[in-house]
């Protein structure tokens, strides 16, 4: 029989919710970001993506045969990986404390998911869903600046446009989110 | 939304209009959707939510690009001297520390993961941990330095090469490679033992230094390390270096155990071995690829490795997690086995007796065992001896001599149990403790010291020079003459042995007793051999105290049923299976012995009672039938216990204490007028278990004579107890719990079985049947009862005392394993000290009820027998300081997190306190209206005449000798067919 130290051991403690009443985001998705970001600036400067890092891949829960068509699959595939990190985390909690209501109107502090609380995360990802059915591109790109962390000019790189159109597509994406934000909030009370 | 062609997008009106002054908008718009109203009401709401998101989502991020850092000249008390190095996580420097005087290198972590480092507070308490290793193999952590933007870790500085350079220039040997590899693993143990894993293992964090020692660097660190992936790609080489040692589990992503570390040392030692890396590939993909698929060029070892090592490596080097080597203890077990037996051939030219030794040594770990027994035996026979000879005269037939001989130290809480004497009668193994001891019976030197840790029942070779035991699940073969073991066998998991003996047969194999699963055999050096031989059925809880029958005919060892109370003598041989012979109702059958004159030896005792209360009996039993021949007799009127018998017919056992206990309940604390005990004069052979009334007002408690269990309530105010129920002779009552002011909970156990009881103190209602099993604790707000032996031995349950019917809630597995847990009077959290025979002296808590996170309660501060304060969630416990007991509180907050105080000392108990034993603890009390602390006070006079006396009896030829054969306990005979 092993003995546990669990407390030592992180392990034991990752698949329990932790009970804290803290926004801070899980460690396992800060690194996912610095991997992806990571990939980003290489995938500029090669162009392809090869399966040179399966470690890399592991932590981005890939099996290390998956090939990708091309960068904009591969980036596709990071964002929804780190959304699904974060929306799962916060739904499971919103449920465990069943205080949906209380939802913060107050978004103007908001430029990363450690500023979040669960609901705002929510609401975040349903206004992003609405936004993707009429302004896909708009929304890939806020996607990639919010879950990846991406700044402009990687961006630019990545989705292989200017840093001036990345610039215009997160002005819109800001205020088409926000106005959903909005009613959304006002559709539930 | 239909939109023509030439439309303008939603887009690019959205930005055109927000360039110009709020007042253009309008026209702008109305002129841009002259054909699309619906569009321009769009962008005015979304140019209106521009204004009005602010500064939402309006930061860009910072860029990934490598911040260049300027170190400081110095930092807090640390004055930088040198740069020494540059590693993933940042720059490294040799520093001063002014204050202490001393050298240490400093790692200053890169900015960029300083933002990741989410858990500043988990890496301290991982330093704090560490530092609490103190091992010389593993540097440590002295600080932790966060100030001013800047993350620095102040490590121990070690100077000397490491592995990594070492390797690079030149082979090792086999000896350099495997000490080497000793030394990490040593490391490994003791950090292991601390809940540290490594994570990150490799040569480059090895450092060899001059005093041919060694030091692992960034232990705990590597979880930091993950973090920084990123910035690695920046140096060539890092990532190779670090996946070539990573685990498979490790490549897929999994978490890291101590296995992974295992794993880690399996391809150094294969390096250092073969000069080169098991799985190493000419890119990370491939090496990758090496990892989880294929399996080192075994053929590249050198030749001649000592035994043991060749399957330490394939051990190591499994790629799957779970049947790898799990501890690092069993990995230096074998590496120290290698290393003797390397050593060994140099010895060749010493003395004679260096001669004999490695020459025993070498038939140990040979397993030749067999073909020199007799001349093994001759010469530790015709060996001088030194000191008092013990054994009686040559040809000494008829009376039997009994020697009085002190096996271990006298103290109570270091009580020498389970021994077990050499086929050849001249040396005795035994445990208590403190850890596992060798006796010579041929003299009166010292015991030396086997292993510290805790053992089941221990057996011997033919040979005598070896004994097998299990540890935890591991079967362990160990060398008396050199004090150094190897494993036979490593149990798969999940299996919880929690008992022992076996025998040891001329031809190698090892038949076990593992208690709970059953009896297995095992050929030594063949662990694939491992197979049951005998299983435990649905009503058995498990097979106790095995012995061997002679001439390897079988074993002999008594069976635990499941519900307790009754045990079953049986045998077993190849032949016949098991046979139970008899049972006794009411009873436990302990250490069951066969003597060559024709005779069963045991002894018997009341369950959960004291075993100073134990008889020895003997019966006669014909070895070729297999059957009892004639009634049992009563040998030794002054009983005893743990019986172990020779060969040739030398019998030892343990003699109960020479008088009876008399305790006294106490109070402890309070002004010098009030009164000292709660009831003066109130003297018993044993008083266990204290638990005060919900309402401060009673206390209840049971005592114990040689005869029966009772149990008492004591009325604090009119000071006097009152008998509330008695037992009869064979059960016994105990852990009283308060479900209420007039309810009482308890179990019984007796020949029924164990049962929980609910008892009206006003006599209401007769006393109510609640279940099978143990009660153990019951919430403050009488809820729910704590049950162990539901729904079988060794797992606890939660009942709902307010609803009999509803549901038994079993306590989650992880909790399995563990002793006397106790509710929190918030019930947020049950206290329990670990399981494995409460070896342990952690304690801890955890969440109520999903009982997912640990804490250790006692943090470096070894302790035992937990209770609570009555109303507020401040646990107690003993704290035993030079042979000075203590009391320490840990006060339990909640808000916002989950925050355990540091231990407090509340009190310090006298030396008359007694707390029992490990297996049988006298728990405390507090009363919160009092302020004070109940405890039971041993008042058994001194007795000097005690010394002389020795804790065992050694008789050199028993002889039956009837004392009384009318059996005051009846046996139940099993019918033939029984099984």
């Amino acid at each position: 029989m092993k003995k546990e130290h669990d407390q030592l051991a992180e392990e034991a403690g990752k698949d329990v919710p932790k009970q804290t009443t803290s926004h801070r985001v899980p460690e396992d998705y800060l690194r996912l970001r610095q991997i992806a970001r990571s990939y980003v600036s290489r995938l500029s400067s090669t162009g392809s993506i090869q399966a040179t890092e399966l470690v890399h891949m592991a932590w981005l829960r890939v099996k290390p045969e998956r090939v990708w068509k091309n960068k904009e699959e591969f980036l596709a595939y990071v964002t929804v990986v780190m959304k699904n990190i974060l929306l799962d985390r916060a739904r499971k909690r919103v449920r465990r404390q069943d205080h949906f209501r209380t939802v913060y109107s107050d978004f103007s502090d908001i430029q990363k998911p450690d500023d979040c609380s669960d609901e705002q995360i929510i609401l975040l990802h349903q206004a992003l869903e609405q936004m993707q059915q009429t302004e896909p591109e708009s929304a890939k790109v806020i996607s990639l600046r919010f879950f990846v962390g991406l700044t402009n000019r990687e961006i630019a790189e990545a989705t292989e446009s200017s840093e001036r159109t990345v610039k215009r597509k997160i002005a819109f994406a800001r205020a088409y989110l926000k106005r959903s934000i909005n009613r959304l909030i006002s559709e539930d009370v | 939304m239909s939109e023509s062609i030439d439309q303008p997008s939603n887009q690019d009106l959205f930005h055109t209009a927000l360039k110009m002054k709020s007042g253009d908008r309008e026209a702008y718009l109305d002129k841009a959707c002259e054909k699309n109203p619906a569009q321009k009401e769009e962008i005015q709401s979304l140019l209106a939510s521009h204004d009005e998101a602010e500064t939402f989502l309006s930061n860009e991020p910072a860029p990934m690009e490598t911040v260049l850092f300027e170190p400081p000249k110095s930092i807090q008390q640390y004055e930088l001297t040198e740069k020494i190095g540059e590693g993933a996580m940042g720059v490294i420097f040799k520093a001063e520390d002014s204050i202490l005087g001393r050298t240490v290198a400093i790692k200053f972590l890169k900015p960029e993961i300083y933002p990741t480092l989410q858990s500043v507070d988990r890496l301290k308490r991982e330093a704090k941990a560490l530092a609490g290793v103190n091992s010389p193999c593993i540097a440590t952590i002295h600080d932790l330095i966060e100030s001013d933007g800047i993350c620095a870790i102040v490590l121990e500085y070690v100077e000397g090469e490491s592995l990594r350079m070492r390797l690079d220039r030149h082979p090792m040997t086999i000896e350099e490679a495997i000490r080497t590899a000793t030394l990490i693993c040593e490391g490994l143990k003791q950090a292991h033992d601390k809940g540290i894993v490594h994570r990150d293992l490799k040569p480059s964090n090895i450092i060899l230094t001059r005093e041919k020692g060694l030091k692992i660097l960034d232990f705990g660190l590597a979880k930091l390390e993950n973090s920084l992936t990123s910035s690695e790609e920046t140096q060539a080489g890092t990532i190779l270096g670090t996946t070539a040692y990573m685990s498979p589990e490790q490549t897929r992503g999994e978490s890291a155990s101590s296995s992974s570390d295992l794993w880690g040392l399996g391809c150094i030692l294969f390096e250092m071995l073969t000069a080169t890396h098991p799985f190493k590939a000419s890119n990370t993909a491939d090496t990758i690829a090496n990892i989880l698929k294929s399996s080192p060029s075994w053929e590249s070892l050198p030749p001649g490795l000592p035994s043991p090592t060749p399957y330490l490596m394939r051990q190591c080097l499994e790629s799957d997690a779970g049947s790898r080597l799990q501890s690092a203890s069993a990995a230096y077990a074998l590496l120290s086995t290698s290393l003797e037996t390397i050593r060994i051939p140099v010895a060749t030219s010493e003395t004679q007796s260096t001669k004999k030794r490695s020459k025993n040594f070498l038939i140990f770990g040979l397993g030749l065992i067999c073909s020199i027994i007799g001349l093994v035996v001759g010469i530790s026979l015709k060996r001088p001896t030194t000191g008092a000879d013990l054994r009686p005269d040559a040809g000494n037939t008829g009376k039997a001599i009994k020697i009085p001989i002190q096996l271990g130290s006298r103290s109570e809480m270091s009580m020498a149990q389970r021994f077990s004497i050499s086929p050849d009668g001249s040396q005795i193994v035994y445990a208590n403790t403190a850890g596992l001891w060798h006796q010579s019976l041929r003299s009166v030197k010292p015991p030396t010291l086997l292993t510290r840790s805790i053992t089941q029942e221990a057996f011997w070779n033919p040979a005598c020079n070896a004994i097998a035991y299990l540890e935890g699940n591991i079967l362990y073969a160990h060398s008396i003459e050199t004090n150094t073991r190897m494993v036979v066998v490593e149990l798969p998991g999940p299996v919880i042995p929690n008992h022992g003996g076996g025998v040891w047969l001329p031809n190698n194999i090892i038949r076990f007793n593992t208690g709970d699963e059953g009896i297995k055999e095992v050929t030594l050096h063949q662990h694939a051999s491992l197979r049951s031989i005998l299983d435990i059925t649905d009503t058995d809880d498990n097979f106790h105290d095995a012995s061997a029958l002679p001439h390897g005919r079988g074993l002999l060892f008594a069976t635990h049923h499941r519900n307790g109370g009754i045990d079953t003598l049986s045998v077993w041989t190849p032949e016949t299976q098991r046979k139970d012979i008899f049972k006794l109702p009411g009873l436990i059958i302990g250490y069951p012995v066969y003597s060559d004159l024709g005779y069963i030896l045991f002894c018997s005792y009341l369950p959960q009672s004291n075993m100073q209360f134990s008889k020895i009996w003997a019966f006669p039993f014909d070895l070729k039938t297999l059957k009892k021949t004639g009634p049992k007799f009563l040998l030794d009127e002054k009983g005893g216990f743990s019986l172990t018998m020779s060969d040739n017919n030398t019998l030892v056992y343990k003699l109960p204490q020479k008088k009876p206990r008399r305790h006294q309940l106490a109070w402890l604390g309070g002004s010098v007028e009030e009164a000292q005990y709660p009831e003066r004069g109130f003297v018993r052979d044993v008083i266990m278990s204290i638990s005060v009334s919900p309402d401060q007002s009673k206390m209840a408690f049971s005592t114990a004579d040689a005869s029966s269990n009772q149990l008492w309530v004591h009325n604090f105010e009119s000071s006097t107890s009152h008998l509330v129920q008695t037992s009869p002779s064979v059960s016994s009552l105990s852990s009283i719990l308060w479900k209420n002011e007039d309810h009482l909970v308890y179990h019984t156990w007796d020949a029924d079985g164990v049962f929980t009881w609910e008892d009206d103190l006003r006599r209401a209602t007769p006393p109510r049947k609640i279940s099978r099993g143990l009660s153990v604790d019951i919430s403050n707000d009488g809820r729910q009862l704590l049950v162990q032996g539901l729904p079988r031995w060794g797992r606890h349950s939660v009942i709902n005392l307010d609803d009999p019917e509803s549901e038994i809630k079993i306590l989650p597995e992880n909790l399995n394993d563990v002793w006397a847990p106790k509710f929190s009077p918030s019930q947020k959290f049950i206290s329990f000290v670990a399981g494995e025979e409460r070896k342990d002296s952690s304690i801890y808590l955890t969440d109520y009820p999903d009982g997912h996170i640990r804490f250790l309660v006692n943090k470096e501060l070894p302790g035992k027998q937990p209770f609570w304060h009555p109303s507020k969630d401040i646990l107690y416990f003993i704290h035993t300081k030079e042979n000075q007991n203590e009391i320490y509180s840990v006060t339990v907050d909640t808000m916002p997190d989950v925050q355990l105080s540091n231990p407090r000392l509340e009190s310090i108990l006298p030396k008359s306190a007694s707390l029992g034993t490990p297996y049988n603890p006298h728990i405390m009390a507090y009363h919160e209206e009092k302020k004070r602390f109940l405890f039971i006070e041993d008042q058994t006079p001194d007795d000097t005449g005690e010394k002389n006396r020795g804790n065992a009896l050694l008789i050199p030829n028993w002889r039956p000798r009837v004392l009384f054969t009318s059996p005051d306990v009846t046996e139940e005979e099993m019918p033939e067919s029984s099984l």
